[in-house]
């Protein structure tokens, strides 16, 4: 993982660049802006520590740099264009110059990405990052803006997910779930529950992709405590996306190709601007020979949540061979020993009972 | 009164703070208590004479090296006319400006979620419409949002 480190007597900073595309917000007076200014000066006795070139980028040369640079971290400060299609498609068109961004700015960028059709352009929930000096003025540094919020008795369910991730947690939660077909309709969906009466709901949403939205929910949901304290909204961070999800099941967790990524994911998926695709390729091609094949947007095999022997695809021939082959109940033997168990605390096996359904004829 | 755009920003925002504040600043902005205050509450500075600023850290500075969002405060209480982007704005400048327009006209544009965190009075220039609290200030933001109705 590359960093940025900037170590002076009189100013010292440490910012992890985990993913392509890194936010700063935070209070004014924090430091961010001397922060670039050291870093665009190049001042002598002032050390700059980053793997890669860094370079600063003006109102007057932004496009011009963000085209030609490769491999370089580029600093965007204080430049209300980041919310703009021209700074969104310009970052979309040059993915493969393998560049880092480090943007300064409280605009909520990616937001236009839906409109413009640039699905290669998000930010993660978790690259937003609250820029916080000591109280000395000299040590700075950076904390996540946002975390976890878990809710033990949910009333409803909202899936960003229209298709695969809906189905999957429709069985595995007991109470309402509903989809919002896209993360774009989410907070929309949010207020839709709230005004239903619903008052402990959780958001399942692709935080690898849903930086953007953040500010609309958040503001949402501070709507909703002040209408009445008693509701709760909860969402989980560590989830990027469904198929990293189902990544992180047992049906994976011996896989190698799948342990050699998942033990240094900076490394693999920041070839992709966003984990959400880079997680969609990994999963498609080493499940590819696999009875549970999975393929975004094709048809989810109900394998991922139904026992061996009452899913659709169940083939006495095939099956016996997989190596995954259980009676265990499907959810439990996926998520218990996975980083994702906690979802075993919203579900109740027996609401499903068992159900054999008849062997598909096309084995 | 505190006067807020949130649809969009309109040609009239002065969006480049900085650029403008380094350009037009007059010595006498720096003798107006509130400005001594925010510079002194926000950026931990001292304004000394006219435009020059201790601080703790970098010794004697000029008021170009002051943060952003005191830049768009200074100029919220110099230009009651102008429409501000208070984007560039933390959240530690909301009661500043919740004060100010108490005193004065203020006219901001967001484009993120300030949080306000009291209730305060607005007009919501979008939609014409008087909010009175936090909670009537979220409703109309999400509205204008096109989260609430439509």
């Amino acid at each position: 993982m590359y960093s940025l480190e900037i170590i002076s007597e009189d100013y010292q900073c440490y910012i992890p660049l985990e993913r392509r595309i890194t936010v700063l917000r935070g209070d004014s007076g924090t430091g961010k802006t001397s922060f670039v200014d050291i870093i665009a000066m190049g001042i002598p006795g002032i050390s700059i520590k980053c793997e890669i070139t860094c370079r600063v980028v003006t109102l007057t040369d932004w496009e011009l740099v963000l085209r030609s640079a490769e491999s370089s971290l580029l600093i965007i400060d204080d430049l209300e264009l980041v919310a703009t299609s021209e700074f969104c498609t310009v970052i979309s068109e040059t993915i493969d110059q393998g560049n880092y961004y480090l943007i300064i700015a409280r605009e909520n960028s990616g937001s236009l990405e839906s409109e413009l059709n640039l699905n290669l352009f998000s930010i993660s929930t978790n690259s937003i990052f609250k820029f916080i000096k000591d109280n000395n003025d000299i040590n700075h540094y950076v904390k996540p803006l946002y975390s976890s919020i878990h809710v033990n008795a949910p009333d409803c369910v909202i899936v960003e997910d229209g298709s695969s991730g809906y189905e999957f947690f429709s069985y595995l939660f007991t109470c309402r779930v509903v989809s919002s077909n896209g993360k774009g309709s989410v907070v929309r969906k949010l207020q839709e529950m709230v005004s239903e009466g619903y008052t402990s709901i959780i958001v399942v949403f692709d935080s690898a992709a849903f930086g953007c939205h953040m500010d609309d929910l958040s503001k949402t949901i501070d709507l909703a405590v002040l209408l009445n304290s008693d509701i709760q909204v909860g969402y989980f961070l560590d989830y990027e996306c469904f198929e990293y999800f189902l990544l992180r099941t047992a049906f994976f967790e011996n896989n190698p190709a799948v342990k050699s990524v998942l033990e240094n994911i900076c490394i693999y998926a920041n070839k992709f601007l966003s984990w959400e695709k880079f997680f969609q390729k990994l999963i498609r091609d080493v499940s590819v020979k696999e009875m549970f094949s999975y393929s975004h947007n094709t048809v989810f095999k109900d394998c991922y949540y139904k026992k061996c022997k009452d899913s659709k695809m169940y083939n006495p021939f095939r099956c016996g061979k997989c190596n995954y082959f259980t009676d265990k109940d499907k959810i439990f033997f996926l998520l218990e020993n996975s980083v994702f168990s906690y979802f075993l605390d919203y579900y109740n096996s027996k609401a499903h009972g068992s159900l054999t359904a008849a062997p598909l004829d096309i084995f | 009164m505190l006067m807020i755009y949130e649809k969009e920003i309109r040609p009239d925002c002065l969006t480049r703070v900085t650029q403008f504040f380094n350009y037009k600043k007059k010595k006498e902005w720096f003798s107006d208590p509130f400005v001594r205050k925010v510079i002194k509450d926000i950026d931990n500075c001292e304004v000394v004479k006219d435009e020059y600023i201790e601080s703790p850290v970098w010794g004697g500075i000029a008021p170009e090296r002051l943060s952003t969002g005191v830049k768009a405060l200074i100029l919220m209480r110099v230009l009651p006319g102008a429409n501000i982007y208070a984007t560039k704005c933390g959240d530690n400048c909301a009661p500043y400006i919740i004060e100010l327009s108490k005193e004065q006209d203020v006219t901001i544009t967001l484009k993120h979620y300030m949080r306000f965190a009291c209730d305060f009075d607005a007009v919501m220039l979008d939609t014409g419409k008087e909010v009175h609290s936090l909670k009537e200030y979220l409703t109309e933001s999400l509205t204008i949002a096109g989260i609430i109705g439509g």
